[in-house]
């Protein structure tokens, strides 16, 4: 099975982050020998040892991105590889124009919707407003009927 | 019936100013022009040859006069000049291209009544008139109101004693400050017709100049008439029902003679079978008195034409001393029975300071609350007055503004406080209208709340803050009859033999629970409310109490609802969004509530984790 050659990153970003910007190669490898059948989210395959491939967190090949997980050095001078896909930034592309309800948001959101996360002290901000004041010259009303 | 004739042109000089008007030209049928008047005070008048001119202020002349031009001249002190035809005529006739340049103290309002009726001597005749004034001060700030006959009186005295006049009260100035404030009055006339007199009615401005012109100033003629009554109603140019434009306040300019400002709520109306327009009676006067009055409450307050309950006491027990009173205790319960209220109102003055009218009796200065009596016993009893608007804003920008986290109270005086929801009040104006009925006591607030384009009444509190000052007693009639009689006749014992002391001395003992009133001492009878508002506060108090944001390291929403880019809630958590998209559109932190991966040609498994990861909460850049 012949997958191409293995391109390395390190990138440093957030891991949440959907659309990562993996920056430049670093290294690259040889012909990936699977050591069993990949799966859609994980892999598992042997490479050529590279050294600059040493300080590297992901790896990319067949147009899919894989955060490294595992890497033993085996004694033949190989690289064993355990990665599993990044299926966001594999397919952000095609995920990014899909449709969706955003429920939190950092930059469209609406302030005046109840939001049970937002966290407030026990204590309240108690404020006064004075409007007016009646006299407190009282009077006596006197009433005749004539 | 009666014919309205209009004043067209009063001058109304300054005493010591030189006074001309110049020529003025009259058109109008021949008798229009060949009948006219002019009241003037003192100082020469020249008259156009021809024509008529009747003096009213004591002069004999009646000259000749036909042309329709004249001019008036004279030196100082001429007072008032009136000018004005007593004929039957119809207004648009002498409506115009009569107006001299006016003096500066030019008066703008005025009407007369005249009544002729020949044909039904001794008709008893109930009648109204408005009086016009558009100066909001001066003008009418003296109101005068006479009468006068063409023909000498000839009859007895009594004949014209049926004759009467109303107006509020008989204070010199006569009309309350709101009245001349706005620039409307009522007149309004009862009187009896005498067989072959003429009787006009009289209403002209004077300006402040002229304020010690009293009721009773000698008319032509000499059918002078005891202190006519009037009733004044408070108007103002908004309510003018003219054909033309509301007249400006301020010169007078689109005045048409014979429109007027109406108001038709309050007026008593006046029928042939309730002539004094009230229920029963006479109706009810209430005054509004300091509490360091009360003493003397009975001594000098009964009337206001200066008949003290003392003397009224005094007459009855005259009477009974004279043997001429078959029914001395019943009168004296009568009397005694017209005494409907006594009460001590906390706050009046401001509630209904703008309608009073000082005055002095009995050396304690006195608030005359006459604007009421220009309506019936019970509406005209209810002031109406403002607090200056208020605004709430926002503070949080945020939900935290709204309830249950924000709750905003209003504190009214006497009266429970007002939960005010702040959705229905924020960046409103705001206000209360207060209504009080001081012969009940009822206090009512409206708290209303202007919208956009329009007011309305958002919530609406009641109390009773009165707190009844046992003079007699509700029971006066019955049980407690006998002490309020001894009372009275110890009273009686001194006026008996002239000791007014022993008038007053009783007086005041009737009043004595009042005297402890003033010594911070409430006396409880049967009719006493209560006291609690002796000991409330006064204040009105917005109270507003908000939640504390606990964002880490973050200032809260600025004024647009808005976080700081930096905020760390806002970075990691976000704020609720709830808004439709695509998912590239929310940038930063966004945790999705669905989203729809049909487009996506991954296999299941991976639109699987791609939701699961969306759900969860990613950031975009």
């Amino acid at each position: 099975m012949a997958l191409g050659k293995v391109d390395f990153y390190t990138y440093t970003g957030d891991q949440k982050t959907a659309n990562k910007n993996l920056g430049s190669v670093v290294a690259s490898s040889g012909q990936i020998k699977p050591l069993e059948p990949l799966s859609n989210l994980s892999v598992l395959f042997t490479l050529d040892y590279k050294s600059a491939a040493m300080g590297c967190n992901y790896i990319g090949f067949g147009g899919m991105y894989y955060k490294i997980q595992d890497r033993k050095f085996l004694t033949g001078g190989g690289m064993e590889i355990t990665a599993r896909l990044d299926s966001l930034l594999s397919y952000w592309a095609q995920v990014k124009e899909s449709p969706c309800v955003c429920e939190r948001s950092s930059s469209i959101y609406d302030s005046d919707m109840n939001d049970s996360k937002y966290p407030v002290y026990q204590k309240q901000d108690i404020q006064t407003k004075h409007i007016d004041t009646l006299d407190n010259d009282d009077y006596i009303v006197f009433g005749i009927v004539e | 019936m009666a014919n309205l004739l209009n004043l067209y042109k009063d001058w109304n000089c300054s005493k010591s100013k030189a006074f001309s008007v110049g020529r003025c030209t009259v058109n109008g049928p021949a008798a229009v022009l060949n009948n006219w008047s002019i009241l003037g005070a003192s100082g020469s008048v020249v008259i156009p040859p021809g024509g008529v001119i009747r003096g009213m202020y004591g002069s004999a002349a009646d000259r000749p006069f036909t042309g329709q031009n004249f001019s008036f001249s004279g030196g100082s002190d001429l007072g008032t000049l009136k000018l004005f035809t007593t004929d039957d005529g119809i207004i648009s006739d002498r409506a115009s291209n009569l107006y001299g340049a006016p003096t500066i103290w030019n008066g703008y309002f005025s009407g007369i009544y005249r009544y002729t009726d020949e044909e039904e001597p001794h008709e008893e005749h109930q009648y109204s008139y408005y009086i016009q004034s558009y100066r909001d001060s001066a003008d009418a700030y003296n109101f005068y109101c006479g009468m006068y006959s063409q023909s000498p009186i000839s009859g007895p005295r009594d004949e014209w004693s049926y004759t009467q006049f109303y107006r509020t009260n008989d204070s010199p100035i006569g009309v309350s400050e709101y009245a001349r404030n706005n620039g409307y009055t009522q007149v309004r006339i009862f009187y009896v017709e005498i067989e072959e007199q003429q009787f006009y009615m009289i209403a002209y401005g004077f300006s402040a100049e002229y304020n010690n012109i009293l009721w009773g100033t000698g008319l032509a003629g000499g059918a002078l008439f005891l202190i006519p009554e009037a009733w004044f109603k408070q108007g103002s140019p908004e309510d003018y029902t003219g054909s033309e434009s509301a007249p400006n306040s301020e010169d007078g300019s689109g005045f048409n003679p014979g429109e007027k400002w109406e108001d038709s709520t309050g007026y008593r109306e006046i029928t042939d079978t309730n002539p004094y327009g009230f229920n029963s009676g006479n109706g009810l006067k209430l005054f509004i008195l300091p509490k360091t009055a009360l003493g003397t409450i009975l001594q000098g307050i009964y009337s206001s034409s200066s008949q003290s309950i003392g003397n009224i006491i005094s007459q009855q027990l005259d009477k009974l001393a004279g043997g001429n009173g078959n029914r001395p205790y019943q009168e004296i319960e009568a009397m005694l029975r017209g005494i409907v209220c006594c009460h001590y109102i906390p706050g009046l003055a401001d509630i209904v300071g703008d309608y009073m009218t000082l005055s002095t009796i009995s050396g304690y200065r006195v608030w005359f609350a006459q604007d009421m009596q220009a309506t019936s016993a019970k509406a005209g009893t209810i002031y109406q007055w403002d607090t200056e608007p208020f605004y709430i804003r926002r503070s949080l920008n945020s939900f935290l503004d709204y309830e249950p986290y924000t709750t905003i109270t209003l504190q009214l005086p006497f009266m429970k406080s007002v939960s005010l929801p702040p959705s229905a009040v924020y960046n409103k104006w705001m206000w209360i209208h207060y209504s009080m009925d001081i012969f009940t006591g009822l206090l009512n607030a409206e708290i209303m709340i202007q919208d956009d384009t329009r007011y309305y009444v958002f919530s609406k509190q009641q109390a009773f803050i009165k707190t009844d000052i046992p003079i007699f007693g509700s029971g006066s009639n019955t049980s407690t009859f006998s002490s309020m009689c001894s009372s009275i006749l110890s009273i009686g014992a001194g006026a008996a033999t002239g000791d007014a002391a022993g008038i007053v001395g009783g007086t005041l003992k009737l009043a004595d629970s009042a005297t402890k009133l003033n010594n911070g001492v409430v006396v409880g009878k049967e009719n006493t409310n209560g006291i609690s508002s002796y000991f409330e506060s006064r204040e009105i108090n917005l109270i507003i109490s908000n939640p504390i944001p606990a964002i880490p390291g973050g200032d809260g929403f600025d004024e647009s609802g808005t976080l700081a880019r930096e905020n760390v809630f806002l970075q990691q958590s976000g704020i609720v969004s709830n808004t439709k998209g695509k998912v590239k559109n929310f940038k930063g932190f966004a945790k999705f509530q669905s989203v729809k991966l049909d487009t996506v040609t991954a296999p299941q498994e991976i639109k699987a984790d791609i939701e699961a990861q969306l759900l969860q909460g990613v950031y975009i850049i």
